[in-house]
């Protein structure tokens, strides 16, 4: 009885504060749009124009280091799609919280502070992965003139690796968050983060169009595993290898790590400042 | 009597500017952290670029010299950006939310020049002095005149200007809404599409991202102008398209403090 209790209780706990989270989110509509789907969108247009220009120059089904036009099209889409299914902005809640001293009321609640971070983040991503799975079937069907970019198949196999690579994004934003505890500020660091993984893991450009040299240093971070690897999964060309989802394992592991130290030590130095 | 307001503005500016300094000594992680921020940013801009063109060679009628001091151009635009007022977009939103706003409304002081120019940015400004170079280095590469290097300080403000300008106005924005931090990240949106140039867009998101809301014009115009003086039209259309924006920001602006209910009265 007493363990049937605890488990409603748990599971009451997590499901409140994901509903919670839902309702936060979409209260302000037009923010939300704003925020999480106009800059993925925004970057995919970019890229949509930029690409058919640059093909325009050469006859059709012309191969650019490997890539039609279709192909390149295809990429971003899938870049926009991963974004969506891995990112969210999680950490800015959390600076706040500790900034602002609001941290406290939630050390005295009977539900630890990183696990109602993860409550937050299911409750972020459940939306995201309804509107980004939405959104590819809509864009692919009047921007690549309904040509499927991935296979429902597929998408089951990336699925496992859009999880790891939404685990490692919030482990980093935990991380980062968690830095308020010292720092003033914590967004430059968010956005030094953003800006390196976006350009080493192939977000503004395919990693095919990088010098040899760089693309064999990057292999040991990483940033090729958050979406070019992702993509090729999605694309059905490398599904089934462990090698990648060891090393997001292996680097999510280190994140992990780092976040118990550093939270260890930030007790010590937490002052409730806003109190 | 203008020549005493102009006085009287630049002694607040250098009094904000000292704080700021002040600021950013007492606080040098912060300022090391932006100024890291913004040169991997630059990289992140130029690198990619550098190693597309040098696969397709060409992007419309521009090879790589050209794209490559467009982005420079575009970069250094975003630097002084930084450095002037893109903190302060950040922090209008909060004070609209805070209420904070009341007390600089009640200053001696025109609101926008008090509520946009309040911050700077010094570790973008230092910036500066790694991406000018490469701009020089382009500017070279394309044989640029004293004439064409004479215009490019001067067009270097009237994009920001534009900018700043279309910036401000969708900030004014955030009087009717409850949060504005959706539209910071539009206007970074605005800012991404400015740094491809205009003629990479198809005619539709061309003339609407050109006309309507001029995105495209910041950083295409100028250096099209710089390129070649003949399309000096460009000019004539930025220039109006500036003035018509900054009446009707005033317009704007005025609807909007009307529409402002102060969060903490």
């Amino acid at each position: 009885m007493k363990i049937t209790n605890k488990i409603y209780w748990e599971t009451a706990k997590w499901w409140q504060t994901i509903k919670l989270t839902w309702i936060n989110v979409l209260i302000y509509k037009l923010n939300f749009i704003l925020v999480v789907i106009g800059p993925a969108l925004g970057v995919y247009l970019i890229q949509y124009n930029l690409w058919s220009t640059i093909y325009s120059n050469y006859p059709a089904n012309h191969l650019i280091l490997g890539f039609t036009l279709e192909g390149m099209l295809s990429y971003y889409l899938l870049i926009f799609f991963v974004k969506f299914m891995t990112i969210t902005i999680n950490g800015i809640d959390l600076s706040e919280e500790i900034r602002l001293g609001k941290m406290s009321s939630y050390l005295v609640y009977p539900f630890y502070f990183w696990e109602v971070h993860i409550a937050k983040f299911l409750g972020r991503i459940s939306i995201q992965f309804f509107i980004g799975t939405i959104s590819l079937f809509i864009l692919q069907y009047f921007l690549l003139k309904g040509n499927s970019v991935i296979t429902f198949e597929n998408f089951m196999f990336a699925l496992p690796v859009l999880g790891l690579v939404a685990i490692f994004w919030f482990l980093i934003n935990f991380l980062i968050g968690l830095l308020s505890l010292w720092l003033d500020q914590t967004w430059t660091l968010r956005v030094i983060v953003n800006i390196i993984a976006n350009f080493l893991s192939g977000g503004i450009l395919p990693l095919e169009f990088f010098p040899s040299y760089l693309r064999n240093a990057i292999t040991y971070t990483p940033f090729p595993y958050l979406y070019n690897y992702p993509i090729s999964v999605l694309r059905g060309e490398n599904s089934g290898q462990l090698i990648p989802n060891l090393i997001i394992i292996f680097y999510a592991f280190i994140l992990a790590l780092l976040i118990k130290f550093v939270w260890s030590r930030g007790m010590k130095e937490y002052t409730a400042s806003g109190m | 009597m203008i020549l005493k307001t102009i006085k009287h503005y630049a002694s607040v500016y250098q009094t904000f500017l000292s704080t700021c300094i002040a600021e950013s000594l007492t606080y040098r992680l912060n300022f090391t952290l932006i100024f890291i921020m913004d040169l991997i940013f630059a990289i992140s801009i130029l690198s990619p670029g550098k190693f597309m063109i040098d696969v397709i060679g060409k992007i419309g009628v521009w090879d790589e010299p050209h794209l490559m001091f467009f982005l420079c151009f575009m970069i250094c635009l975003d630097q002084f950006h930084m450095f002037i007022v893109s903190a302060n977009f950040w922090e209008f939103s909060v004070l609209i939310r805070s209420g904070g706003l009341d007390y600089i409304l009640l200053r001696p002081l025109g609101s926008i020049f008090n509520i946009f120019f309040r911050y700077q940015h010094l570790g973008s400004l230092v910036n500066f002095v790694f991406v000018f170079p490469v701009l020089v280095k382009y500017g070279m590469i394309l044989n640029f005149s004293l004439s064409q290097w004479i215009m490019l300080p001067i067009m270097l403000l009237l994009a920001l200007i534009l900018m700043v300008t279309i910036d401000i106005l969708f900030c004014t924005l955030m009087f009717w809404m409850v949060d504005g931090t959706g539209i910071n990240f539009f206007r970074m949106q605005l800012q991404d599409m400015s740094r491809q140039p205009d003629f990479v867009y198809k005619y539709f998101v061309r003339k609407i991202f050109t006309f309507v809301i001029p995105a495209l014009m910041i950083g295409s115009y100028p250096v099209k102008f710089l390129f070649d003086f003949n399309e000096y039209h460009l000019m004539v259309i930025m220039v109006s398209l500036i003035l018509i924006l900054i009446l009707l920001l005033s317009y704007i602006w005025k609807k909007g403090l009307i529409k402002y209910e102060s969060a903490s009265s």
